[in-house]
């Protein structure tokens, strides 16, 4: 297990952490984990009492938390942390807060993101979601990644939400969210409560696959920064 | 307030150093990873008199009922425990630095020896060759060095000289409230100088059915007595709660050693765990006003995430020592307020 859950944490001796703003983000990065056989490195999100708030304000003191739990003595076990984040609206304000929550936990804060900072024997990185120069969030990047593996679903998902005219204009995440969550519940007739988290995780997963090629990008840098 | 203390050779310690110390410092680990002999190096080294160290061997069960014969084996049994590995030959030293706290302990074998030739009784002839004794040595900045070499005379203990004032501090061991005629001495010593009223308006804040304190003779003994709300007697202030008498202890020891320090072990014990977070505040508000700096060990969840309010809004006042051990040493890993604050919010296991 890989996963650094709130309840879990004592001391982290992994050398390499990811970071991400909740719990959906961990999941898919779990997965890319495993595909590419990567065991030196734990994934984890601020605690649940973030639920109902953005991720990316806890941010801060989950990686301060990191950086105490890191510390085994004089030692400071991690060698890399890894910040994951939605790019939403803005690519610069995502990435500019990824880097207040790096400077508050005093972690390096490197230069852009995807671009990793080495200092003091500590190599950080922020990595947003859905990628390079790219607005969006990890719905953005599932749906790709399930509209690719069906293609017949996508025109379906449009005209159901067309149909129950509840699909916002001009809200992308929003409607991204709400065609995820269609999605989801196709996979999960009988849990109401069902997210993307779970479905990534779920072996009945076969509507977002993990090897699509819209997480190549994510799955490599991972494979790159992780390396020993 | 100490900032730092650099221990050798001392029960569990090879060696140790811990930098970073603030004003609230809390200690966790697993058992047996140095939490109590932290304390305890710090107690030696606060109060010159060695017969303290049979207070600390009360504690840790060590037996309270000495008997005392005039040779080597019954005279270091007293002490050898106090050395790392029950090695003798290398001196221990406590040095603990800070503005207005510096100070240093060394604890070695002395030059001194002793032979003891009881007359007219039938000896092991080993018995009476001459031993090394220990000796204490004290010293700070500005004060003349304080040694005691502790003898065994008639089947007592002999210490020459120690100052008991040599620096402030209280160390509640862990289970055994101190004994009530102490807390009366306090109260007393602080009811003389008009200082008392803080003692009971913060306990008032904590347990507001106390309406006040006095020091009343029971069975022939001076303890406190509380005036209880809706009570026309006074009681006894260790018949209305081990939470309250703890508690009340703190105050006092706190009060009682201003710009000193009180050290509790396991400070959870006895609190409800409901009212651990206003104790934690009333804790911090009253040893900052009064500038004492507090070492408290827990095992408890409870206790830390109680403390995460008056943390959050005092992380300067704060320190999180995590004790571990490993197959060569034990460590000491200091986290700052803001760290701690965060890894208690974000519900990471810090005991």
């Amino acid at each position: 297990m890989s996963l650094i859950l709130p309840h879990k944490v004592e001391r982290i001796e992994s050398p390499f952490i990811v970071a991400c703003e909740g719990f959906g983000d961990v999941c898919l990065v779990e997965q890319l984990l495993k595909l590419k056989k990567i065991t030196t490195c734990r994934v984890g999100c601020p605690s649940r009492t973030g639920v109902g708030g953005d991720g990316k304000d806890f941010l801060n003191k989950y990686l301060s938390a990191i950086s105490l739990a890191a510390n085994n003595g004089a030692v400071q076990m991690v060698r890399g942390l890894l910040v994951v984040v939605d790019a939403d609206d803005s690519p610069e304000t995502a990435f500019k807060l990824a880097c207040s929550a790096l400077e508050y936990a005093e972690y390096p804060i490197p230069d852009s993101a995807f671009t990793p900072k080495d200092e003091n024997g500590v190599t950080t990185a922020v990595y947003l979601i859905p990628g390079k120069n790219e607005t969006g969030t990890l719905e953005h990047l599932s749906l790709g990644a399930a509209f690719d593996s069906s293609k017949s679903s996508e025109p379906c998902i449009d005209s159901l939400l067309a149909c129950i005219g509840r699909a916002p204009d001009n809200e992308p995440n929003t409607l991204a969210k709400m065609k995820m969550s269609a999605l989801v519940a196709s996979a999960f007739p009988s849990n109401p409560w069902a997210t993307l988290g779970p479905l990534l995780q779920s072996s009945r997963n076969e509507i977002v696959p993990i090897e699509s090629i819209h997480f190549k990008h994510l799955a490599d840098f991972l494979a790159e920064f992780c390396k020993e | 307030m100490i900032e730092s203390i650099k221990i050798r050779n001392f029960r569990c310690f090879p060696e140790l150093e811990v930098y970073g110390l603030k004003p609230i410092n809390i200690i966790v680990g697993e058992n047996a990873s140095g939490k109590s002999a932290f304390l305890e190096a710090v107690f030696l080294s606060s109060a010159a008199v060695p017969q303290i160290n049979l207070q600390l061997r009360a504690w840790r069960q060590l037996g309270t009922q000495l008997e005392l014969r005039p040779d080597s084996s019954s005279y270091w049994g007293l002490w050898e425990d106090l050395f790392y590995g029950y090695d003798l030959t290398r001196p221990i030293t406590i040095e603990i630095a800070g503005e207005g706290s510096a100070r240093s302990l060394a604890i070695s074998r002395a030059m001194d020896s002793i032979q003891v030739v009881p007359l007219g009784v039938r000896q092991n002839p080993f018995s009476t060759f001459p031993y090394p004794l220990l000796s204490f040595e004290w010293s700070k900045d500005g004060a003349e060095k304080i040694r005691v070499v502790p003898r065994i005379k008639d089947n007592s203990l002999v210490f020459d000289g120690g100052s008991s004032e040599y620096f402030p501090t209280s160390f509640f061991g862990p289970h055994i409230p101190d004994p009530p005629q102490d807390d009366a001495a306090r109260f007393s010593e602080l009811s003389k100088d008009g200082k008392h009223q803080p003692v009971i308006d913060a306990l008032r804040e904590e347990f507001p059915f106390i309406k006040s304190l006095s020091l009343e003779i029971n069975s022939g003994t001076t303890i406190i007595f509380a005036e209880v709300e809706g009570q026309s007697r006074k009681f006894p202030i260790g018949l209305i709660s081990d939470g309250v008498n703890k508690f009340l202890s703190i105050l006092l020891s706190i009060a009682r050693n201003p710009h000193g320090t009180v050290l509790v072990d396991q400070i959870e014990d006895g609190f409800y765990f409901k009212k651990m977070a206003s104790t934690w505040n009333v804790i911090h508000k009253f040893a900052k006003a009064n500038g004492t700096q507090i070492f408290a060990t827990t095992h408890s969840q409870e206790c830390l995430d109680a403390l995460l309010p008056v943390l959050e809004v005092n992380e300067d006042d704060f320190a999180l020592l995590r004790a571990s051990r490993s197959e060569k040493s034990i460590e000491f890993s200091v986290s700052n307020g803001r760290r701690f604050a965060s890894a208690l919010s974000q519900e990471f296991e810090l005991r």
